[in-house]
């Protein structure tokens, strides 16, 4: 009878389920498989089967492997730090803060603006010609063309923290607002100290919001790709040059073999990435609550 | 209730699947027919950026001498473009740009047209992808098709990795000047062997005051017509390598930045414009040179009638000459009327079409033909070649008599035919990396090492891609 009852409950949940279900299998996973197949092929029309020589191309690819190389990097560094300003910021507008609303409203315009007009900005800032070294030389420094240097991934990560801050912020002060106060006051009783409470309730309570944080800034750091592309080209500096920008150019000189392997490399990536990380949340998830 | 979930979303994607390849099996049957020339009705494809008179002449010719085919001139770019316009260039670039994706797109879906004007196409790229027929090959598996008939210097210089996947249809010379021998005066040229240094150590003195050493040429476009030809010399397309971190590409940039500065080139592009293309204070005047007669004209009709025609200097010596094609023609690999556009193909080089010269059908350069170019060179040499009166109308209602075209000039022309050894062509994405990356130095913001290095970093990336 029971199982029965569950059956039926399935097959409802199938049919309110079947109009993302058919959505998501026709617009990405179906899109998905066919890349797959591509990249398998050695040319889209009238191809054959090379089995694995387009990822062996694409790996020995000096530029891919350049992109591959940048875009970790970026992650690498946008991501920790991204989290590490989000959570003092929220840390900071958890406490009764002069105008803590007003605070809270503005760190979270930048997702709201479109990124086209934002890009406009960021392009007369960090121009050869613009704003930043026209401060720069009224100062006496010298110019310096910010987009085709070194200091390229500095702006590119300045411009990821400024547009993901304020969203990772929410985020943790949902996380902060969770935690039961009764906790904090009975270790004050037990004699524990600001750095120790913050140590052993903030943190560990807020290790779930913190995985869920940190996949979507992963996720979010790919994006950054749109901004970088509008403010540089498809050419950009060598240090910025990321997998998007790799797949974006592949696209427009029809290498579908190279796109789509790559598209595949990169989905295989991130998901073993997040996989990793589901199992090791559910890992310190259970030795709180165990 | 995990596995329902599971094996639903499986049927539906399986469906789904089966739809799509479906679909696409009902297409199949099409390829089946239509294989060799003249069985059944026939429709061939030309991709054109914009369609122009002389398509429509080609068509007509072409369907009146195939019964049976169609020819369809698709046109890409439909925009009007008011040339006199601000921002003409940058409309002009999104075109191309919007070109360029769409029969791209085409071409990698397996549908793309039959014959493609590759003049603003990357026909390289589409090469490497196996998209274009070998014309060496199918010239040689031709019988009827006499190679000896035609300047085979021109089309060996948009030769690629062995094969002809372009093939140019007529001739416009880019890199031949005409000169003002009086300002001049006695100064000694070889132009077969001078270099941009020379030109500028011969031009500094000599610029007339107020003018430029080159007529008609902006500033902005100075490094790209010292590189073009040349650009070969910093740019291995077959072997992906790049040499513009190279002394000689610094080198050449430093001189094109002094020749600026020291007013040797100047001008920009709206002053050309604001002076009618440059006419009047140039030492040299980039020639331009599309049709026979201008060999004659031109020198007759430039600097008060004082004019020789000089080969641009170059970046390598002995260069030989460059030259642009108005209708590069390419064939699709995949097409399924592959003879039939050789046909058209070879139509577009006989002598029928070759010898048009201006008006409606006309070619718009001078002929690969060797037959059709005899015959223009022998209606030069008759004596009514320009009127009756042998006058021919210049500005200001001046009126100029054309002396008799002798033997020596016509070999003269001949030879800037036999001595074509390059082909003006632009790989844009690399030209416009160029353009942009070193307008800093021309400005004085970069040094001549950072800029290098940044189109050296950006066009190996380009080509390694």
């Amino acid at each position: 009878m029971l199982k029965r009852r569950k059956f039926n409950e399935g097959i409802t949940a199938g049919l309110f389920l079947a109009p993302s279900a058919v959505g998501f299998a026709l617009f990405f996973f179906i899109p998905f498989l066919i890349g797959c197949y591509y990249s398998l092929m050695d040319s889209p029309v009238d191809g054959s089967f090379v089995g694995l020589r387009n990822y062996n191309d694409l790996l020995h690819n000096e530029v891919f492997r350049r992109a591959a190389w940048n875009t970790f990097r970026f992650t690498a560094i946008s991501v920790p730090l991204n989290m590490l300003l989000s959570l003092g910021l929220a840390m900071m507008l958890n406490r009764s803060v002069y105008l803590r609303s007003l605070f809270r409203i503005s760190f979270l315009f930048p997702l709201v603006i479109p990124v086209a007009s934002v890009v406009l900005i960021w392009q007369i800032v960090f121009e050869l010609n613009g704003s930043l070294n026209g401060l720069m030389q009224s100062w006496g420094m010298s110019p310096r063309d910010w987009m085709e240097s070194h200091n390229s991934l500095a702006v590119v990560i300045i411009v990821y923290l400024w547009k993901n801050i304020g969203y990772n912020m929410v985020l943790f002060l949902a996380g902060l607002q969770n935690i039961p106060v009764d906790y904090y006051e009975a270790a004050s009783i037990d004699g524990a100290g600001k750095f120790r409470q913050w140590r052993s309730i903030t943190l560990v309570y807020l290790t779930p919001t913190t995985f869920f944080v940190f996949i979507i800034s992963i996720i979010n750091s790919f994006k950054v790709f749109r901004e970088t592309y509008m403010i540089a080209g498809e050419y950009p500096h060598e240090d910025i040059y990321m997998m998007q920008h790799y797949m974006n150019n592949m696209f427009k000189s029809l290498d579908y073999q190279k796109l789509t392997s790559a598209a595949f490399l990169m989905a295989l990536a991130i998901t073993l990435l997040v996989f990793v990380l589901f199992l090791v949340e559910r890992r310190i998830t259970n030795s709180i609550s165990g | 209730m995990k596995k329902n979930m599971l094996s639903l979303t499986v049927v539906l994607i399986v469906m789904l699947l089966s739809a799509c390849s479906g679909g696409g099996t009902n297409t199949e049957p099409n390829t089946g027919p239509n294989t060799g020339p003249n069985t059944g009705p026939i429709t061939l494809t030309l991709a054109v950026t914009r369609t122009e008179g002389f398509f429509e002449e080609l068509k007509q010719k072409f369907e009146a001498s195939h019964p049976g085919v169609t020819v369809n001139i698709k046109e890409y770019v439909t925009s009007t473009v008011d040339k006199s316009a601000s921002g003409f260039l940058q409309q002009y670039q999104r075109d191309m740009e919007k070109f360029v994706s769409t029969v791209t797109t085409e071409m990698a879906s397996g549908h793309g047209p039959d014959l493609l004007v590759t003049n603003n196409l990357p026909y390289k790229k589409y090469a490497d992808k196996h998209m274009l027929a070998d014309i060496n090959k199918l010239m040689s598996d031709d019988t009827s098709f006499d190679s000896s008939k035609y300047f085979t210097n021109v089309f060996d210089t948009m030769k690629y990795k062995g094969g002809l996947y372009a093939i140019p249809t007529s001739v416009q010379f880019t890199n031949l000047w005409l000169g003002d021998s009086t300002l001049l005066g006695g100064a000694k040229i070889d132009d077969n062997t001078w270099s941009w240094q020379d030109f500028a150590d011969l031009a500094k003195p000599l610029v007339p005051q107020g003018g430029t050493a080159l007529g008609g040429l902006p500033t902005d476009q100075l490094l790209l017509t010292m590189l073009n030809p040349g650009i070969e010399q910093f740019v291995d397309m077959e072997n992906k390598k790049a040499s513009f971190d190279s002394p000689e590409f610094k080198n050449l940039l430093t001189l094109a930045k002094t020749m600026i500065d020291e007013g040797i080139v100047s001008g920009s592009f709206e002053d050309m414009i604001a002076a009618g293309k440059g006419r009047g204070t140039g030492l040299f005047e980039a020639g331009g040179f599309r049709y026979v007669d201008e060999f004659v004209i031109g020198p007759i009709e430039r600097f008060n009638g004082n004019a020789t025609v000089y080969r641009a200097p170059s970046t390598t010596p002995n260069q030989g000459y460059s030259f642009r094609s108005n209708l590069t023609l390419s064939i699709n690999d995949k097409s399924k009327n592959k003879e039939m556009a050789w046909e058209f193909l070879k139509f577009a080089l006989s002598e029928e079409i070759q010898v048009e010269r201006e008006g409606k059908s006309g070619m718009r350069g001078m002929p690969v033909n060797k037959d059709a170019f005899h015959q223009l060179l022998d209606k030069l040499k008759a004596p009514d070649a320009f009127g009756e009166s042998r006058t021919i109308q210049i500005d200001e209602g001046k009126e100029l008599t054309v002396p008799p075209v002798t033997q020596v000039q016509l070999d003269n022309i001949e030879s800037y035919m036999t001595g074509i050894r390059s082909v003006d062509e632009t790989d844009d994405k690399i030209f416009n990396l160029i353009q942009t990356e070193s307008e800093p130095f021309f400005s004085g913001q970069k040094s001549v090492e950072d800029v290098a290095k940044s189109i050296q970093n950006k066009v190996e990336t380009y080509l390694n891609e």
